[in-house]
């Protein structure tokens, strides 16, 4: 009875009902402990083909590991530059890569900076909702930013805060939303572990939204004085154009000495540039010393006679 | 043949048939320049400032166009001397045996200075117009052997062949020499081009 049991449970396990299948390793992982695994693996007398190829394990995503002590100071500690905070390598570089370049360039279009940290799969924190906002209150210290605890394999798991520099914390349904809605559209765009860098990026793309409706312009209209119809005066284009010319100035000022470079030799060439005929001795012919050629000529008696027709003619008496 | 493949043949000026490049007489007609000045004696070779005008079609003013025109045209150039001639031809006279007459024959003055001895007249080009027969052609000087194109010397002097076909013979010469100008520059480049190649095979040797 009891190998029977063993049997199943085998069975069981080895079905993918207590195992996962990885698309990242493509190996078998367990949830129920090395520890008892192994126990169990030892009591029983199992024939050579059940060993081939199989390999135990202990698999931490899925132990639900607290996260406390030094690994807790490691997600509040320092800002990270990038903007990914990954202490536990969860991600390998490739990915680590992507999705830093995908904050980069969310970085350099929002007001509101993102910032990502990866937990794996059922991991939890020891702290209170409260705890965790004084923490990154602390870590921010009134900065605008967007924080993100992503738990790698379960994009819907994943949790975070909006801060705003004066505002502190943003609550609300459209907060709610962003995270929910962004990690709904990564889990149905993809699986596996690209599920991360979708969501990221629809994240990005949701929050500019948010962005909008929270965050007033900072190059706002600017109350121009008007005319009789109520319509602004034209000075304001002038300021901004003076505005791009200084934003753009290097690119200006070599687009400037291109041009320059090119009109002169443009000018060299056609204007001023010397062109010397080479001299020296060649042959004379019909006791001409300087010059016995003859060339085509071309005829201007009568307009019925085209330059098409004489150029035949020339061709026809080359041949 | 399309004539851009054809480079300005060395022909006989009065028979216009092919003669080696070092023929003292051409074998054909017996031609040679001795005995063409019979046929173009009496005609006034003297050309100031590059411009001759035996056939009498310039006043004052169109003559100091015609000056700066020619002037233009060599500014960029050394040892290259650009010319332009009116003439009225008689039946028995050809454009050809008169650019070639003139190229080895004619007085060149720059201002009141004799330029013949001075100037290299190998390095000249002659736009000969026939106002009677109305004919234009070119004249090359022997610096210009293997560099010059029939087709682009004909290229040139259809650039004026609107205007001379209207009897405007002034602006139609100075669209030819602007013309011109960029010819001379190619036919200047490839005579460069050719004289490096050939120093280099001097030094080989």
């Amino acid at each position: 009875m009891k190998r029977l049991v063993i049997y199943f449970f085998l069975w069981w396990c080895f079905s993918g009902s207590a195992f996962s299948q990885s698309a990242r390793s493509g190996e078998m992982h367990g949830s129920q402990g090395l520890a008892v695994t192994e126990e169990i693996l030892t009591e029983l007398d199992l024939p050579d083909w059940c060993w081939a190829g199989a390999h135990i394990y202990e698999e931490v995503e899925r132990n639900f590991r607290l996260v406390d002590g030094e690994l807790l100071d490691t997600y509040f500690g320092k800002l990270p530059a990038s903007g990914l905070n990954d202490p536990q390598h969860i991600l390998d570089d490739e990915q680590r890569q992507v999705i830093e370049e995908l904050i980069a360039a969310h970085d350099m279009k929002s007001a509101l900076p993102l910032y990502v940290n990866v937990l794996a799969h059922g991991q939890k924190m020891a702290l209170s909702e409260d705890d965790v906002k004084s923490k990154l209150s602390g870590m921010f210290k009134e900065k605008n930013a967007m924080v993100i605890f992503y738990y790698y394999g379960y994009s819907r798991g994943v949790n975070g805060y909006v801060m705003l520099d004066e505002q502190g914390f943003i609550e609300g349904w459209e907060v709610d939303e962003l995270f929910l809605k962004s990690a709904r559209d990564a889990s149905l765009q993809v699986g596996g572990d690209a599920q991360m860098e979708s969501f990221v990026r629809e994240f990005s793309k949701r929050s500019f939204w948010l962005e909008q409706k929270l965050i007033t312009p900072v190059r706002a209209e600017k109350n121009l004085p008007t005319n009789e119809h109520g319509k602004s005066n034209s000075s304001g284009s002038w300021d901004d154009f003076m505005e791009t010319v200084r934003s753009h100035s290097l690119t200006l000022v070599l687009a400037f000495w291109a041009l320059a470079a090119g009109a002169w030799y443009f000018l060299w060439s056609r204007k001023w540039r010397k062109f010397i005929l080479p001299q020296g001795e060649v042959p004379t012919r019909l006791g001409a010393d300087n010059g016995a050629n003859v060339s085509h000529t071309i005829e201007f008696s009568d307009a019925t006679v085209s330059l098409t027709d004489q150029y035949e003619k020339a061709q026809s008496r080359e041949l | 043949m399309n004539l851009w493949f054809v480079w300005l043949e060395m022909k006989c000026p009065e028979c216009l048939e092919r003669i080696h490049d070092h023929a003292e007489e051409c074998p054909h007609c017996g031609m040679t320049l001795e005995r063409l000045s019979s046929a173009y004696e009496g005609l006034e070779l003297e050309v100031h400032d590059g411009v001759h005008d035996v056939a009498g079609v310039l006043k004052l003013e169109t003559r100091k166009q015609m000056r700066a025109a020619v002037k233009a045209c060599e500014k960029q150039f050394e040892g290259v001397s650009v010319a332009v001639s009116f003439v009225a031809l008689r039946n028995e006279q050809t454009l050809e045996a008169y650019g070639f007459y003139l190229m080895n024959l004619g007085e060149f003055f720059r201002g009141s200075v004799w330029q013949t001895e001075m100037v290299d007249g190998r390095g000249r080009v002659i736009l000969v117009v026939d106002v009677e027969g109305k004919r234009v052609g070119l004249s090359y000087g022997y610096y210009f052997d293997g560099h010059v194109r029939e087709k682009e010397n004909f290229d040139v002097l259809s650039a004026g062949h609107a205007s001379l076909l209207e009897g405007e013979m002034v602006t139609g010469c100075e669209q030819i020499l602007i013309s011109l100008k960029g010819l001379l520059k190619k036919a200047v480049t490839r005579a460069n081009a050719a004289n490096a190649v050939k120093t280099k095979k001097g030094v080989k040797r």
